[in-house]
This record gives C-alpha cells, structure tokens and sequence, in this order.
C-alpha cells in the first residue's frame, strides 16, 4: 500500500481528517481537484 | 449576509436618532469583492499547510478503481484506509429549462444585483438568500413544493419568520409545482389547479444539496450509497466495505460545516486506530442566516409531542429585553420546549437579532445538563441579547 491513509477531498472535512492522520504518525495523502478552501469558505 | 444586515438596521438609524441612513445603498459589486477577497486571503497558504504536515497533496479528481484503489489522472495510489470527503454540489431539479436557472454558487458570483429574483425551494439556502436579496432591494418571491416553508423549523418560529418575510415584502407562495423555466427566466408554475407565471431577472434553484459521490465509481470500491450519500455506521464507516470512511457532506444527512469539523479527526482515528469513537450528536445548535436569523438546538415542540414527552413550553419575546429595546432590536423570540416535571430541556428555538450566538448559551446549558429553572437562576451579564435565553428559562 502507497499510504494508509487517504483522504478523498481537501474540504473542511478532509482537511481535518488528514491533518488528524498524520498526528497519529500514519502516512497519509490528500487528494484535491479543486480549490482547498471547500464549500464552506467558497461557496457558503 | 452581516453587510446586508448592517445596511438594513442602518436604514432604520431615524428610529434611533441618526439621520441620512434611509438613503444609504448597497454597492453590489463591491460587497461581491470584498467577499472574493475575503475567501482568497483566508484559503492562501491552506495547501501549503498540509504538506508542510507531512501529508501528501495530489491535485486531481480521485475515483475508485478497486476497494483500496484510487486513480488520480491516470496514476493510480492505493490506501490501506480511505477517507471520502467529497462534499456535495447544489442539485438541480429536473424542470424544464433549469439551465436558465442559478444555483447559490453563481448567486454569489453575479456581477448585478438582480432586481427580481424567484426561489424555486424554500430551504435553508433558498430563505437565507431569498431574505438577503430582499434586504438589499430585490423583489423576492420564494417558491416551495411543500404546504410549509422550512420543514424542520418550530412552527412558532416559522409563523414569526412569516411575518418578517411579509415585513421584507418577500412573497412566499407554497404548494407550488414549477414547471418550466422559459427563456425570459419567467417561472411558470402549477398552483392547484391554477396555472401561475413567475417573471424573473434570476431564478435560484434551492432544492437540495447532493453528495458528490457517484462521480468517485463508488460501486467500484463496494461501497453503498443512502440517496446520494456513503451509507455508514455510527463510527462512520461504510458498511459495505469496512476500509472506507465518509465525513461531511458526503456521509450527510446534516450539512454543516462543524459537523465536517467534528467528523474529520473522528473518522481518521478510527481508520488508523480501529474503531473507537462513535459520533454523538445529541446537542447539536444550528442557525439559519435570515434576516432576522434563527437559532435552533434540539426537538421542537411537535417533534417533542410525536415522541410521547408530556410537553411545556415558556418563551419570552424579544421585545421584554431591554438590550433588544434600546437597540430597535425588538423583533423576535425565544422559545423553549421542556419535559413536564423532571424540567429536562428538550429544544430551544430562537428568532430575532443575533440567533445564531444566542442559541449556543442553551446549547452548552443543555449540553450540561442544566435543568429549566436552575438555567432560569444563572447569574448573567444584563443588559445583554443572551439574557433572553436566561429569561426564557425563568418564564413559566
Ligand atoms: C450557500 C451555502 C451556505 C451555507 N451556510 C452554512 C452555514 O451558515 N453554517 C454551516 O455550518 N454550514 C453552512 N453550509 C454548509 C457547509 O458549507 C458544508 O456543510 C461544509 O462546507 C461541508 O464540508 P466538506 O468538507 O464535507 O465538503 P466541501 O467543503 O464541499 O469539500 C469537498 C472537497 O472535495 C473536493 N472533491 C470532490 N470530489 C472530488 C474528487 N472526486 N476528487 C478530488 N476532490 C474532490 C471538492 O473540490 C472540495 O474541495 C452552507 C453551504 C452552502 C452551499
């Protein structure tokens, strides 16, 4: 496995969850196709 | 929203003393600018912050070719756990000519502050917007399907959010079936047995949010959706494939961003750790950006009802709070729903200026346990819009 974690979308959510990932000394990815402000700053 | 606002209590500065402020305007434009640079300086530096964690940023749209497989224009990565996190997109309803339609993603974008807008949905995002344009001059009309607006509200609530609107001279008109949108952008519409026209500059189309999910190849990966959303367990992981997790609006039923907040680090624990933390969303506040806005935490009075609690409800209108009289602020209420006897505080609903901070005073008290009448005894800071909530808690 390339990581064990990985996060699909860097949104409020994902952004959380991997950033939570690698404080628990997992390998993670982020993968993002656009903006990494999410619904919330850019849209809400 | 807080612009228009401000504008809108400006406005009625004479009430106050202040002169001029009736003929004070919106400048559209720069309201849309200053909100776009808003969003740029606060996303500045957000992709940089991740990889300087240490986590892998790839940019692209990811989709599932197998259930830890993931391609990423054309590469393909794989994850011993994956985390789908994909939010939602407005959904756009299957009426003709919907293309002539906006969702709240272009609305925010429009050079032109529309003179005539029509709400087709009168949801959340339908009445925020719907109540916005109107405060700043447009002339609303909001269209719902249902025989009520805002479903989820207490009827209360909903009635006193009727009569700003009526104040806002926003139309509301339910029990509506749209059933085209014609190349004017004219609404047209099946009331009954009555055929209606809705003429329009925009139309905004609020009818729903859906997860952004099916475009990942869900199947794919074995993972089964509930409407649009990965169906999960309490610990939020799919329950048909147990490596994947969902957070936010993709595993929504409620799409609010401290849930995605919240749900984040909770899922990751569990990916990496094993499943140890469930979610719990036992007290959880919401607000809804009206004009006055709407704060809610808890059952409303009905939902208490269908669910056998012997039912009390004290309230106290904004008008008996001095903070909301020497501010004009007077325009609202409090409401709180309450189980005879034991005094358990079931809901608490709130419409007037500054909702959305007030609600969290019954939220937290709730949160603790506190029961109706010890809240209605706390010592609290006077004269303050928050005293509402202790005065709503003492009422009998
Ligand atoms: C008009 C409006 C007003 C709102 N007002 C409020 C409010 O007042 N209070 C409140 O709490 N909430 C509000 N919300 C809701 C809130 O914005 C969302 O609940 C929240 O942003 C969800 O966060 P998320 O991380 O789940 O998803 P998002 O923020 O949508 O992030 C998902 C990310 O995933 C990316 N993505 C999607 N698919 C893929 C793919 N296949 N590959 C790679 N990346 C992908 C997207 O580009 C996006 O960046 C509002 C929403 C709207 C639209």
């Amino acid at each position: 496995m390339d990581y064990d974690l990985m996060v699909i979308g860097a949104g409020t959510a994902g952004s959380n969850a991997a950033k939570a990932g690698v404080k628990m000394g997992a390998k993670v990815a982020i993968v993002e196709e656009d903006g990494f402000s999410g619904t919330c700053l850019a849209r809400g | 929203m807080s612009t228009i606002e401000l504008l809108w209590r400006a406005r009625q500065g004479k009430r106050l003393g202040l002169t001029g402020t009736e003929s004070l305007s919106l400048d559209w434009k720069a309201v849309i600018d200053r909100k776009d640079r808003i969003v740029e300086s606060w996303s500045k530096g957000k992709e940089e912050d991740l990889s300087k964690l240490g986590i892998a940023v790839v940019r692209g749209k990811g989709r599932f070719l197998g259930p830890s497989e993931v391609a990423v224009d054309g590469k393909k990565l794989t994850g011993e756990k994956i985390i789908i996190a994909t939010g939602s997109k407005p959904a756009r309803p299957p009426i003709p000519g919907a293309e002539r339609g906006i969702t709240s993603d272009e609305l925010i974008h429009l050079k032109e502050q529309p003179a005539r807008l029509v709400v087709v949905g009168g949801g959340f995002i339908g009445l925020e917007f719907g109540f916005a344009l109107a405060r700043a001059g447009s002339k609303v009309t909001i269209l719902q399907s249902g025989a009520q607006i805002a479903p989820p509200l207490d009827d209360e609530i909903r009635e006193a959010l009727l009569a700003a609107a009526r104040e806002a001279e926003i139309s509301v008109v339910t029990n509506v079936k749209v059933t085209r949108i014609v190349e004017d952008k004219t609404v047209e519409a099946q009331i009954g047995s009555k055929a209606e026209r809705f003429p329009a500059d925009q139309v905004l189309l609020a009818t729903g949010r859906t997860s952004n999910v099916e475009e990942l190849n869900p199947q794919s990966a074995g993972v089964e959706l509930d409407h649009s959303s990965v169906k999960i367990n309490g610990y939020l992981q799919s329950v048909s494939n147990p490596r994947i997790y969902a957070v936010g609006d993709a595993a929504g039923k409620h799409q609010h961003t401290p849930i995605a907040w919240y749900e984040g680090p909770i899922a990751a624990h569990n990916a990496v750790k094993g499943n140890e933390r469930k979610t719990d969303f036992s007290v959880f506040p919401s607000a809804i950006f009206t004009i006055p806005s709407i704060g809610q935490v808890g059952l409303t009075e009905k939902k208490a009802q269908d669910r056998g609690h012997h039912v009390q409800v004290s309230k106290t209108p904004f008008s008996y709070n001095p903070a909301a009289g020497v501010r004009e602020e007077t325009e609202g209420l409090v409401k709180v729903v309450y189980e005879e006897g034991t005094e358990r505080i079931l809901g608490v609903h709130v419409i007037g200026a500054h909702a959305e901070d007030i609600i969290q005073i019954a939220a937290t008290g709730m949160l603790g346990g506190l029961k109706k009448s010890q809240f209605g005894s706390a010592h609290y800071v006077f004269p303050t819009l928050g005293g509402a909530i202790f005065d709503a808690m003492a009422a009998s």
